[in-house]
């Protein structure tokens, strides 16, 4: 399936959680998305978050203990918000898995114009760059006998951080904008793609069947 | 093709170029030479069109008999490629497919000729394995290897390559300079070449040029550059490593490393890309988690903050512009005398590096040797017995490696750098430490060939 029909299946599936209140239609689709995320990366990859689970869990109990109303209104309550959690998170980083570069060519090929289509494809370019260069500044930190400890030093590392990756990066942005201009980048309103990308049958069906489901449901809740 | 006629440019006050003249014809191979700031990379910009509406200029810069900036940029572009220093700033695309269709795609060519093009440029710069590989994946040389492709597939008449191997190992930097032969003889592309490390190329050339101070002068030959030899009388053991070992996840990076180092040693670290050279000093600094021992003056430094273990070691990375904190040049060469509240003598090292009459300029506003002798003294300010250097000549001229290493030597101390310039090896380190596949040699003074 194309990237593009899965990120359209994403925000769709996202506006449904909120649609709806019925905690049992929200537990149906959150379970969906943990099934699917079960299937395509398997149990392993679902234990290896324990941060959010035990987040969510934290997220139930603060709601459950500061809440004000009966118990099963507390509970239920709580419980929705930690399901709509559960439901986002997972099958956002189920998408996250999709290739990035494949995702910005599709936009481009659906007609999002290629200027806005390349930002896409420039920032996925820069993040493991930043990534990469906040772990050496952050070295060089400590071999000037800079450690971080204390609301002090998180201060002074925000600060000692701060300045060097932007002068970094500005470099870079100077480079890139010569190295893009250098090939012609701009130069017509439309330009050749040379990448293959596929809209095929199935994610017609996919994108009609959405939005069906989207109509139903907002038919069933408001009318 | 080309010519310049009595060009003269400035940024701000002084003049960058002064009175240039250059004629390239069809087919030239021109070798530019001079040291960092001598104004090789404005010449560069100002030949490709890139230096409108910025500065002041005197003279002409003409491309086939019209002044370069009476073109569109788009227009000059496609007949004046150029190649960047370091390939990571110049590949915007996440594919080497994509990559190499870029400037295709930009100029509306249709799908079959951009795949013959990229097929074509592909098989000139021997990297037909890498074809649709994730951009991020590549080594250094790979990424020099896709950078030039890209500009080829544009076919243009000339290529300016600035600078392109000073990222790169010797046997890589040996690649690419294969790679600017082939494509000078395999098409009829003339091949502009800025360098400092010109004593390969210059063989192939047919005209070489020498700035200096924004003059260029067309010359038969170059004198090649020396180091004094310096070598320091050896003091007592202070450093002693046994067994070391790494791994990154499954992958074994240092393999059983074993040797001492004695003060006053400059030991160089030489060895491929990725054999483990970064890595091995990262150990030293306890960044790492590492098995074995690391013993300095005769302390383990395994359960040492790695910010405590820095008043007795400085280290300098590979880029200037990442272990620079504070807003003027004085503040930054205090930064770790402060953060350790050690006295020092910060002006004498101001003064030793020139630094002085910048005080208080910002430093990022420095230029890339400037900043890298504010590195040096910033470290030295505290006087630390053991130094680690990593690639600290990256992109520095002559004149600057030989300031640095004077500066360097003139405490008591044991360095540790890697470096890939045999020259500077054999003039001033005690031995070498060769790494290959993250085990090690180690030779009496700097005696490493890059290809036997």
């Amino acid at each position: 399936m194309n990237p593009v029909t899965k990120f359209l299946i994403l925000i769709i599936y996202c506006i449904l959680l909120f649609l709806f209140h019925n905690i049992f239609i929200i537990a149906f689709l959150c379970f969906l998305s943990l099934f699917i995320f079960y299937l395509n990366l398997g149990f392993s990859e679902i234990k290896k978050r324990k941060l959010i689970l035990t987040f969510s869990f934290f997220i139930l109990i603060v709601n459950f203990v500061f809440l004000k109303g009966d118990i099963y209104e507390k509970l239920e309550f709580s419980l929705r918000m930690v399901l709509r959690f559960l439901g986002i998170v997972f099958s956002g980083i189920l998408f996250s898995k999709n290739d990035p570069n494949e995702f910005a060519y599709s936009l481009m090929k659906i007609g999002v114009p290629y200027r806005y289509g390349f930002t896409l494809v420039f920032t996925f370019r820069l993040v493991p760059l930043f990534d990469f260069e906040s772990n050496i500044i952050r070295k060089a930190q400590r071999a000037r006998g800079i450690e971080l400890e204390g609301v002090k030093n998180i201060l002074n590392f925000v600060r000692y951080t701060f300045f060097p990756l932007l002068y970094s990066a500005l470099e870079r942005v100077d480079s890139f904008t010569q190295s893009m201009e250098g090939r012609c980048f701009g130069i017509y309103k439309t330009r050749t793609f040379y990448r293959e990308i596929n809209f095929d049958k199935k994610d017609y069906l996919m994108t009609a069947a959405i939005f069906i489901i989207l109509a139903f449901s907002i038919y069933w809740r408001y009318l | 093709m080309i010519k310049i006629e009595n060009f003269s440019y400035r940024y701000e006050k002084d003049w960058v170029l002064k009175d240039v003249n250059l004629e390239i014809k069809e087919g030239d191979f021109v070798l530019i030479a001079g040291k960092s700031g001598s104004g090789k990379s404005t010449l560069a910009l100002a030949i490709s069109g890139f230096l409108r509406g910025k500065g002041k200029k005197k003279g002409n810069v003409l491309f086939k008999g019209k002044n370069t900036d009476d073109y569109e940029l788009f227009d000059l572009a496609k007949s004046i490629g150029v190649v960047q220093q370091d390939p990571e700033n110049q590949i915007c695309t996440l594919n080497v497919t994509d990559e190499l269709s870029f400037a295709l795609e930009n100029m509306c060519l249709d799908k079959r000729e951009i795949e013959r093009r990229i097929k074509w440029a592909l098989s000139i710069v021997g990297a037909e394995n890498l074809e649709d590989r994730d951009t991020f994946s590549l080594s250094g040389g790979e990424k020099q290897k896709i950078a030039i492709a890209s500009i080829l597939a544009m076919k243009p008449e000339v290529i300016i390559f600035d600078e392109p191997t000073s990222n790169l190992d010797p046997k890589v930097t040996l690649d690419i300079f294969d790679v600017i032969k082939k494509i000078r003889k395999k098409s009829d592309i003339a091949v502009i070449v800025i360098e400092h490390k010109w004593e390969y190329i210059m063989k192939y050339v047919n005209k070489i040029a020498l700035m200096e101070n924004g003059r260029l002068e067309l010359v038969k030959t170059l004198q090649p550059l020396e180091y004094k030899k310096t070598q320091r009388k050896t003091g007592k053991k202070i450093l002693e490593i046994k067994n070391l070992e790494f791994s990154y996840g499954n992958r074994k990076v240092l393999k059983d490393i074993t040797f001492e180092a004695y003060e006053n040693e400059v030991i160089g670290i030489m060895g491929e890309n990725g054999t483990g050279k970064t890595t091995f000093l990262m150990c030293l600094m306890n960044y790492l988690d590492y098995s074995g021992k690391i013993l300095m003056n005769g302390n383990e430094i395994k359960n040492k903050k790695t910010s405590k273990i820095a008043r007795a070691v400085g280290f300098i990375f590979q880029n200037p512009n990442h272990q620079i904190f504070e807003s003027s040049v004085l503040r930054e060469a205090e930064f770790a005398l402060k953060n350790f509240k050690k006295q020092g003598d910060i002006n004498y090292l101001l003064k030793k590096s020139d630094l002085k009459k910048y005080e208080n300029k910002n430093p990022f506003r420095l230029s890339y040797g400037e900043k890298r002798r504010l590195n040096i003294i910033s470290i030295l300010s505290y006087d630390p017995k053991i130094i680690l250097l990593d690639e600290p000549f990256i992109g520095q001229d002559h004149e600057n490696v030989k300031k640095i290493m004077e500066m360097l030597l003139e405490k008591n101390n044991l360095i540790l750098m890697v470096l890939h310039d045999f020259k500077i090896a054999e003039s001033y380190c005690s031995r070498t430490i060769l790494f290959e596949d993250g085990k090690i040699k180690i030779a009496k003074g700097g005696k490493y060939e890059p290809r036997d």
